[in-house]
């Protein structure tokens, strides 16, 4: 049982996810898979506007895991999450396993 | 009828039907006037030619003839007005049939819908006939005659033959008419076309090159054509490619691009690309092949297209950053909700903190007010001064469980109440965060069996204990827990709950402090005034104290009666200047000094002045001063007398029987503070019954304002009490300040009452 903050956080981070996939369905059938998107950055900070610049193809390595979220490199939360993933726009968070069932039963794939 | 002649005689005309036909400036042209040669010929009056109209389905008169009588022509005009469905009419059964067909008699015959129109026109019989080409009728022959004829087989067939050869020619001229007006559009659209329109031959050779494509890639028709089409028009990593693929197509005649759209880079003249569609065919099947290649710039579309989807690219991400900005923003006032709630509740708690100084029932209301706020369970453990643990509070959300805890905890072991992780916190000073308890814990945790029930019973699933701490030393424990809410405690639990013990062990420490100097005060108030009155023959004596204010102050109030001689008290009454340890010292000093001049001098003015002299030398340089009133008291038989000096104090009242009071003012300045101080002495008699009353200003200052009130209402209260005991006249007026102050007089006060016995 995770405490309520990182629940929180979770629960932010999966409605974050929610918005980037319905960018992606939008765009996806006017864009190439190489070309960027503009993703909105899934991290639990309460005051960041940051967008990301994914390909659809980037954007699918990650969506691959539940458990994953992109965020702008430096707004991983490390009490939360864990940086699996450094890219040179955007690094992959992981979360911690005890809001696995919180961002697994938010995520619209499954 | 002779019946070779016709079909010679047409033959004899086929010369004249082929000239016909040379010199024919058109089809229609011909055709009338083969339809008159064919008519003369076979001795018709009128011939008619009906075409199929395609779109209608219908048989129209195309061409008609006759010999020229009114009652003809008004036939031939009914008739250019008629159309004929498929077996309908002469013209439509044969049109249906395909054969020709005979009417002897136009009469008789139940399918010739303009039989009036011909009995009108005088006709009598009619024929039809086919012109059959490859598809099937092309048109219908009709001739009539005024004169009844019988069926003849061979002048129809002789009509048939000419009808065919009219097929013949009518249908290559026909094709003849339909290639050129193709070629002639074709030729049109190719130079009208918008787009551009390129020919190549089987080598890649430019065959035709049309204007777009002259204005497109910047090369002229003369300078194309001939020129290897790669060369113009494709850009160089691409031609190589191109020649490939003609090459596999002149091997394979496998086509893989042709009649296909594709989107590629065209090249201009000046090398600079650009998006083209193309759509490449084969012209013919004629051998060897060649290709048309249909070409349109591209470039706008792709712009068009590429700014269609940088706006909606842009109309996505402004949605999405508008979702992510309410989702953020819902964040934040959830969050600053929760910190409201945390800041409420440590407010609260501060307040009941600062309103009591039982620290016993301030943290059972601040455990009471943490379930549900913070946790589902809070217990307070508070370490007491001789260092055993003692249980305050168990506050539990669900009643029941509340209950069965309190029941479990041992009364003897402050153990038995402890959560997981007290001791440890009790021990270390140090938080202890348990963000999963689970039963493994429990059984890690629990002293023993009755422990261990309690700590089920509890239900704890995540828990928090945090030290109350002061100056260095734990003073205390608060254990939360979160059951069956399903919550687990984080960070900011961890900082509402220090915050809160933080609050809690200063609160500890600042009321065990606050007992002990009250204790202290209490005992230091107590040793500056009389352990008892003293039992003086003939009077009775009644005091009561109330210092003002928190119970550590000591008040500067003081009273004394004592024996100063024989048969002879003093009795004194006084305020100290200031509150607290120095107003104490003061008293001591006044009350001391006093007693020893009483016994030394029986003079209570120079008991006063060798006070105030003492005072000037040991608070010199101070601002510290009293007033006093001192009375030497001497009973006698029928009244008792008294000396009364004052030093700068309010008056003496006397309470005769009959219920008048009276002030004994007396002048005497304020003790210890001035230089040249001077103290009068005045005597005054108390008959049985009659009562002398000292008091201290903390009787008469009611109002602030209005000083007078309070000496008015003294007076007023002891005119009430003629007759009464001294006790009884204490209590009244002590009661009436009281009450006209709250109950929380703003000043001590101080009152000594004596009275003489009636029977003494």
């Amino acid at each position: 049982m995770p405490d309520e903050r990182a629940a929180r956080l979770a629960t932010n981070e999966a409605r974050f996810r929610e918005i980037n996939e319905r960018v992606e369905r939008d765009l996806e059938p006017i864009v190439s898979q190489d070309e960027r998107v503009p993703f909105v950055c899934e991290c639990g900070r309460r005051t960041c506007t940051d967008g990301i610049a994914l390909s659809v193809a980037e954007y699918e390595v990650v969506r691959k895991d539940a458990t994953r979220f992109i965020v702008v490199a430096g707004h991983e939360i490390v009490d939360v999450e864990d940086v699996v993933e450094r890219h040179d726009r955007y690094v992959v968070v992981q979360k911690h396993p005890e809001t696995w069932h919180i961002v697994e039963k938010a995520d619209p794939r499954r | 009828m002779n019946e070779s002649a016709p079909f010679t005689g047409l033959l004899e005309r086929e010369s004249e039907i082929v000239r016909v036909l040379a010199d024919a400036a058109s089809v229609d042209d011909a055709t009338h006037r083969i339809l008159a040669a064919l008519a003369t010929w076979g001795k018709w009056d009128v011939a008619l030619l009906w075409v199929p109209d395609d779109e209608l389905g219908l048989l129209r008169c195309a061409v008609s003839w006759s010999r020229g009588e009114p009652h003809l022509a008004e036939f031939l005009r009914v008739n250019e007005r008629l159309t004929f469905a498929h077996d309908v009419g002469l013209p439509g059964s044969v049109w249906s049939a395909a054969q020709p067909r005979w009417i002897g008699k136009i009469g008789d015959d139940a399918n010739f819908p303009r039989a009036g129109a011909a009995g009108r026109a005088g006709l009598q019989s009619a024929t039809a006939i086919p012109i059959v080409g490859a598809h099937g009728v092309l048109a219908v022959i009709e001739f009539l005659s005024t004169a009844l004829r019988l069926a003849d087989a061979e002048h129809g067939q002789a009509l048939s033959l000419a009808g065919r050869q009219l097929a013949h020619y009518v249908a290559r001229v026909r094709a003849e008419e339909r290639l050129r007006d193709s070629e002639e559009r074709a030729s049109a659209i190719f130079e009208a076309a918008l787009d551009c329109v390129i020919t190549m031959d089987h080598q890649g050779s430019v065959v035709d090159f049309n204007p777009a494509a002259e204005t497109t890639f910047g090369y002229s028709r003369d300078d194309a054509v001939g020129r290897p089409l790669v060369e113009l028009i494709v850009p160089k990593p691409l031609r190589e490619k191109h020649r490939a693929g003609l090459r596999r197509y002149l091997a394979t005649r496998e086509p893989r691009i042709l009649n296909r759209r594709l989107e590629l880079e065209g090249c201009r003249a000046d090398g600079t690309t650009f998006p083209v569609e193309l759509t490449v065919t084969r012209l013919g099947s004629g051998e060897p092949p060649v290709f048309a290649g249909f070409l349109r710039d591209i470039t706008e579309r792709h712009q068009a297209e590429a700014d269609r989807r940088g706006l909606v690219k842009e109309a996505v991400a402004s949605r999405a950053s508008e979702e992510a900005a309410r989702v953020r923003a819902e964040f934040a006032q959830h969050e600053a909700e929760a910190e409201r709630a945390r800041l409420e509740f440590l407010a609260y708690v501060g307040m009941r903190m600062a309103s009591s100084m039982d620290y016993t029932t301030t943290l059972e209301e601040v455990a009471r007010a943490a379930v549900p706020a913070i946790a589902d369970l809070c217990v307070v453990t508070v370490i007491e001064p001789d260092g055993r643990p003692q249980p305050l509070a168990i506050v539990h959300a669900d009643p029941e469980r509340e209950r069965l805890a309190r029941e479990l905890t041992h009364p003897e072991s402050a153990m038995s109440a402890a959560l997981p992780g007290v001791v440890e916190v009790m021990r270390t000073g140090e938080h202890e965060l348990l963000p999963e308890v689970t039963d493994e814990l429990l059984l890690e945790a629990a002293r023993d069996e009755q422990h261990l029930r309690y700590l089920r019973a509890l239900g704890v699933r995540s828990a928090l204990s945090v030290p109350m701490r002061s100056s260095g030393r734990t003073l205390g424990v608060i254990a939360l827990g979160f059951a069956e809410s399903g919550r687990r405690f984080g960070s900011d639990d961890l900082v509402v709950a220090t915050a809160l013990a933080a609050r809690g062990g200063l609160h500890i420490d600042n009321a065990r402090l606050y007992t002990e100097r009250s204790r202290i005060a209490a005992t230091l108030q107590q040793s500056l005034l009389p352990t008892a009155l003293p039992a003086i023959p003939g009077l009775e004596v009644a005091a009561h104290y109330r210092a003002a204010g928190d119970q550590n102050e000591v008040g500067g109030d003081f009273y004394d009666i004592f024996p100063s001689e024989e048969g002879a008290w003093t009795a004194i009454i006084g305020d100290v200047s200031g509150k607290g340890a120095e107003a104490a010292a003061l008293t001591a000093l006044t009350r001391h000094t006093l007693y020893a001049a009483a016994l030394r001098d029986s003079s209570p003015a120079r008991n006063l002045a060798f006070l105030d002299e003492a005072m000037r030398r040991r608070a010199r340089g101070t601002a510290a001063f009293s007033t006093v009133v001192c009375v030497r008291v001497c009973p006698g038989g029928d009244s008792t007398l008294l000396t009364i000096a004052s030093g700068g104090h309010p008056p003496p009242l006397v309470l005769r029987t009959d219920g008048r009071v009276e002030r004994v003012d007396v002048p005497g300045t304020l003790v210890g503070i001035l230089d040249g101080a001077r103290f009068e002495e005045r005597d005054v008699r108390l008959s049985p019954g009659e009562v002398l009353l000292l008091y201290t200003d903390g009787a008469i200052e009611l109002r602030r304002r209005d000083l007078a009130f309070g000496e008015r209402e003294l007076e007023r209260v002891l005119r009430e009490q003629p007759g009464m005991p001294a006790e009884h006249v204490v209590d009244a007026v002590a009661a009436r300040i009281d009450e006209l102050q709250d109950g929380s007089p703003r000043d001590d006060v101080a009152l000594l009452a004596l009275r003489m016995v009636p029977d003494a």
